[in-house]
């Protein structure tokens, strides 16, 4: 009987898959860059700064006085207007945005809304597309957000010309 | 954000309830009335022009400051479209934009479109709306779908509806009389049409009863949007109800005056006279273009003589507008071009009625100098440009510079629209006074605060310019670099002046000479 | 077969380099051409700047004529900072361009005309305002950023009254201590009235000026159950009934105390019982004890 149990265990054992698991590497990635052998990664001074260095060596991209005690309760729905904006901008100028739109800065004053950053000039630049799509952006975002808002993006001629360094 | 507010308010509540203090030991002041806006008012006016930026219509970026006027009106226009397309969307779409946080509502946010004639119920309340909202084509539609749904239209709306369909000769109101989009208002080009016969007019016309109203706005209608058969029709009409015994009003002599030559307006003068109708300011404007209709130059001043003294006799006081048709039709249309100016007696002619044009501005300038000029017509600003363009072919700068001066002054409320008519007149300021100035640092500061903000760079002022540099003996490096620097951004290099622009560089000396022994 | 050339043909041409080939220009060479310098370059030096900036804006690198640098290096002498054109950083932080001490004089000089001068009587003496003014209220307006500009709070209306201007007799002023019970500071003579009962601002001060008037009124007031009142109903406890005194007077009546220092003992028992306790007081209660026991020698 003994023997019948022991012949079962080894099959057992010969006949399931084992796993081999080691503890997971928890190292921190987040606002790292990797650097290439020719540097020829484009740093901007954000990218540059880690995130610890955030208050003491770089400023926020969003200034609101929504992170006060007394407005708790609308804290989510700035958040959520600030993703709405950024994702707006983001795809609605494709061709212009430097390092896929982290140049962005939104800053709130009373009621208004004021985009501010960089735009680079495309490959094909064309100035009159470009007031059309900032006509359109100010008068869409206005409208969605209720509240008047204002672009005052300034253009750059390329991402060269906002690189802090390269790695 | 604490209002402390307490001692003086309670002050004012104290002291008026309680009797007149014995001995109130504190003296406040009342406070000083003044409305919401004050305030705001007060600090604007410590903002000047600032001279180096764009209109505040554009981006104020070094890549997108507009340099000539072509490119003011695409980039304004661009501009105005895509605002025009969001809101569209909006309109079409309003359940895709209903974050309703806002307290109080803003029905700014809120576009909507404009009821369908075709679909909205056929009440009069309906169709009055559209008339306040002067949707034309909406309203004759509604109305035409309600004659056909024999629903009766009282004769007050009826009658508001022939008023609008009338003044706009059935059609949407013209570009520039809208209120919401600056640029169409602007840029856009209106044909002055043709009265519209068989329309919804002439339906309403025939349908409301006849009377001096009816008739003097139909009149007034039919020379608004002239052509011959709608002359003859109005002066047949104005024939019968003379005859008929009516009596017009003044709104149709005047549509009369301004069709007719100068004799057959003096006569219709005569008769407003003897049905002691006051003649207004409009009056007398309508007089004017007519009388500057007159062929002969000696002719037309006499005319325009005339009607000014019989302005001045009757007391009222001439528009800007007026004085618009005066200077537009001083010189005669044909000596205008300099090309035509080739033979010795039409020089002669021109140079008379030159001096002629220029001392009536002078009158005219001296008249309103110190006056408040506020808008009485849409053409009073047009005034200052036709002004300023007889200045630039009589090479007279002082009086340029006083018209500049009128035209800045605090008491002037009248502004010609900014891209457009004002670049013209502040152009042939420019010119005028760089043709006449010979110190090349003057001409620097006056080009460096004028262009492009209120002149676009164009070929004849930049020719000017390099011509200037070239007859001045000293040599003005910053003034140069600036007028190539704007004809470069002016896309002026592959022409003239590119050439122009490359001799001149040559010309430059970048080493002073040492003059050894 | 077509008129052109075919690709192939051109390919190879190109290749070989006998090709004629036509240099064009870049699409958009007019649209890169109508880049003007910065208007900071030909700004004058005597400018005013508050026709430039009037208004709280964001940095604008082309437009302010001062050459900053902005953002952290390693090593500064190395490399110097970043430069302006470009630098995010100069944009985040909010700048104060706009409020530059010239541009502040002009707006001071601009609202001069709409401000009536403080009274001179408070700037001297503000004491006066205690007996000049003696109500005072206030509420607070909350300025909020979003869309939304209502906020609960600012309908709340606090207003403070300096209770020795109702001029009460001590009766009166006894009963109005009793009506306002808390909302009453003995030591400052105060009365708060903080009212939040109303929806708008102006029902709240209304309704605090209304609770004043009924507080006068009801205090003035003498009802005719009022003289029952006993020593214990009052508020504050009187040396003169006291068992204390009594008690006193019993043994000092063996050691022959006179009225006075019977009075000043009275005046500290009072003041000790009816106000807040303090070491100090404490101590003085002893000392005077001492004293009229005879146990220490009164002080002149």
């Amino acid at each position: 009987m003994l023997r019948s149990i022991q012949h079962v265990e080894n099959q057992l054992s010969q006949s399931c898959r084992h796993i081999s698991t080691t503890s997971t590497l928890c190292k921190n990635r987040a606002g790292k860059t990797k650097s290439t052998t020719n540097r020829t990664q484009l740093l901007t001074y954000e990218m540059a700064q880690k995130p610890h260095h955030l208050g003491v060596r770089k400023s926020w991209l969003t200034w609101h006085s929504q992170n006060l005690e007394e407005f708790r309760q609308s804290q989510p729905l700035v958040v959520a207007q600030d993703e709405v904006v950024r994702r707006f901008i983001r795809g609605f100028f494709p061709q212009n945005l430097i390092v896929s739109g982290n140049e962005i800065v939104i800053k709130r004053r009373g009621n208004v809304l004021i985009v501010a950053g960089f735009l680079q000039y495309s490959r094909r630049l064309d100035i009159r597309r470009i007031y059309w799509m900032f006509g359109f952006a100010e008068e869409f975002l206005s409208i969605l957000l209720k509240q008047p808002v204002k672009l005052e993006l300034a253009f750059v001629e390329s991402e060269k010309d906002v690189a802090y360094n390269y790695i | 954000m604490i209002g402390r507010v307490g001692l003086g308010r309670v002050i004012s509540r104290s002291l008026s309830t309680a009797e007149p203090a014995t001995q109130s030991k504190i003296t406040i002041q009342p406070a000083i009335e003044r409305s919401p806006t004050d305030l705001l008012n007060a600090l604007s006016e410590t903002v000047g022009p600032d001279r180096t930026a764009p209109h505040f219509a554009y981006i104020d970026d070094p890549i997108t400051i507009p340099s000539t006027q072509n490119a003011k009106k695409t980039y304004f226009m661009a501009k105005e479209f895509g605002k025009r397309a969001a809101r569209e969307l909006a309109a079409e779409w309003p359940t895709l934009f209903a974050f309703d946080r806002d307290q109080p509502r803003l029905p700014a946010f809120r576009p909507q479109h404009h009821p369908d004639p075709l679909k909205v119920e056929p009440t009069d309340k309906n169709l009055l709306e559209m008339i306040e909202s002067r949707k034309v084509l909406d309203a004759c539609m509604l109305y035409e779908r309600m004659r056909s749904e024999n629903i009766d239209v009282s004769e007050k709306t009826q009658m508001e509806l022939f008023r609008t369909v009338a003044y706009y000769n059935s059609q949407n109101i013209p570009f520039s009389e809208w209120s919401e989009w600056a640029g169409m208002r602007n840029y856009g080009e209106y044909s002055n049409a043709e009265w519209k016969s068989g329309g919804v007019a002439d339906l309403l016309f025939e349908t409301l009863p006849r009377n001096d109203e009816t008739v003097s706005i139909m009149i007034a209608g039919l020379c608004k949007f002239s052509n011959h058969s709608s002359l003859s029709r109005a002066r047949e009409l104005f024939k019968e109800h003379k005859a008929a015994g009516g009596k017009l009003r003044r709104e149709a002599f005047d549509a009369l005056i301004e069709v007719s030559n100068y004799s057959v307006a003096k006569k219709l003068i005569q008769e407003m006279a003897e049905a002691k109708i006051n003649p207004s300011v409009r009056t007398f404007q309508a007089l004017l273009t007519s009388a500057a209709r007159t062929a002969k130059f000696e002719e037309r001043i006499k005319a325009f003589t005339e009607v000014i003294g019989e302005m001045q006799a009757v007391g009222v006081e001439p528009s800007l507008s007026c004085y618009y048709v005066i200077a537009k039709n001083l010189i005669d249309n044909n000596l205008l071009d300099k090309e035509k100016r080739e033979s010795e007696e039409n020089k002669a002619k021109y140079g008379r009625q030159l001096t002629v044009a220029v001392s009536w501005c002078n009158e005219i300038q001296k008249q309103i100098e110190e006056k408040n000029l506020s808008p009485i017509t849409a053409t009073c600003n047009l005034f200052f440009a036709e002004a300023m363009g007889i200045h630039y072919r009589a090479a007279n700068v002082q009086l340029a510079e006083n018209l500049l001066s009128i035209y800045e002054s605090k008491k002037n409320q009248v502004q010609m629209p900014a891209f457009t008519v004002e670049s013209t007149f502040y152009n042939r300021y420019l010119q005028l006074i760089i043709e006449q100035t010979s110190s090349l640092t003057k001409i620097h500061e006056l080009y460096k605060s004028m262009v492009p903000r209120l002149v676009g760079v164009n070929n004849s002022l930049s020719a000017l310019v390099f011509r200037k540099l070239s007859a001045s003996s000293d040599k003005n490096w910053a003034l140069l670099r600036r007028v190539i620097v704007d004809g470069i951004a002016a896309g002026q290099m592959n022409g003239i002046l590119g050439e122009e622009m490359r001799k001149q560089l040559c010309n430059v000396q970048l080493h002073v000479r040492n003059h050894c022994i | 077969m077509p008129k052109r050339k075919l690709r192939g043909q051109t390919q190879l041409e190109q290749a070989t380099g006998r090709a004629e080939m036509k240099t064009r220009s870049r699409t958009d060479l007019m649209d890169r051409l109508a880049q003007r310098p910065p208007r900071s370059e030909e700004m004058d030096a005597d400018q005013k700047w508050s026709d430039v900036w009037p208004a709280a804006r964001t940095f604008a690198a082309s437009v302010v004529p001062l050459p900053v640098r902005m953002g952290s290096r390693p090593n500064t002498e190395k490399r110097a900072p970043f430069k302006k054109e470009g630098n995010l950083e100069l944009v985040k932080i909010p700048n104060f361009l706009h409020l530059t001490p010239a541009a502040i004089q002009q707006h001071c000089e601009a609202i001069k005309k709409f401000c009536t001068p403080f009274p001179p009587e408070l700037l001297n003496t503000p004491e006066l305002a205690k007996t000049e003014l003696p109500i005072s209220v206030d509420y607070n307006t909350y300025v909020h950023q979003g869309t939304n500009i209502r906020d609960i709070r600012s309908r709340v209306v606090t207003m403070k009254v300096q209770v020795a201007a109702l001029k009460f007799s001590e009766h009166a002023l006894e009963k109005f201590a009793r009506l306002a019970a808390n909302r009453y500071d003995e030591t400052t003579g105060i009365l708060t009235i903080i009212t939040d009962r109303c929806h708008t601002r102006k029902q709240n001060i209304d309704y605090a000026y209304y609770l004043l008037t009924v507080l006068y009124h009801e205090a003035l007031k003498v009802e005719s159950w009022e003289k029952l009142s006993a020593r214990a109903d009052a508020l504050k406890v009187d040396f003169d009934g006291s068992t204390t005194k009594s008690r006193l007077v019993e043994i000092i009546e063996k050691t022959h105390v006179d009225e006075k220092s019977m009075e000043s003992f009275g005046k500290m028992w009072n003041e000790y019982r009816n106000t807040e306790e303090t070491p100090e007081k404490t101590r003085e209660y002893a000392r005077r004890a001492k004293e009229i026991l005879g146990l220490r020698k009164a002080e002149v």
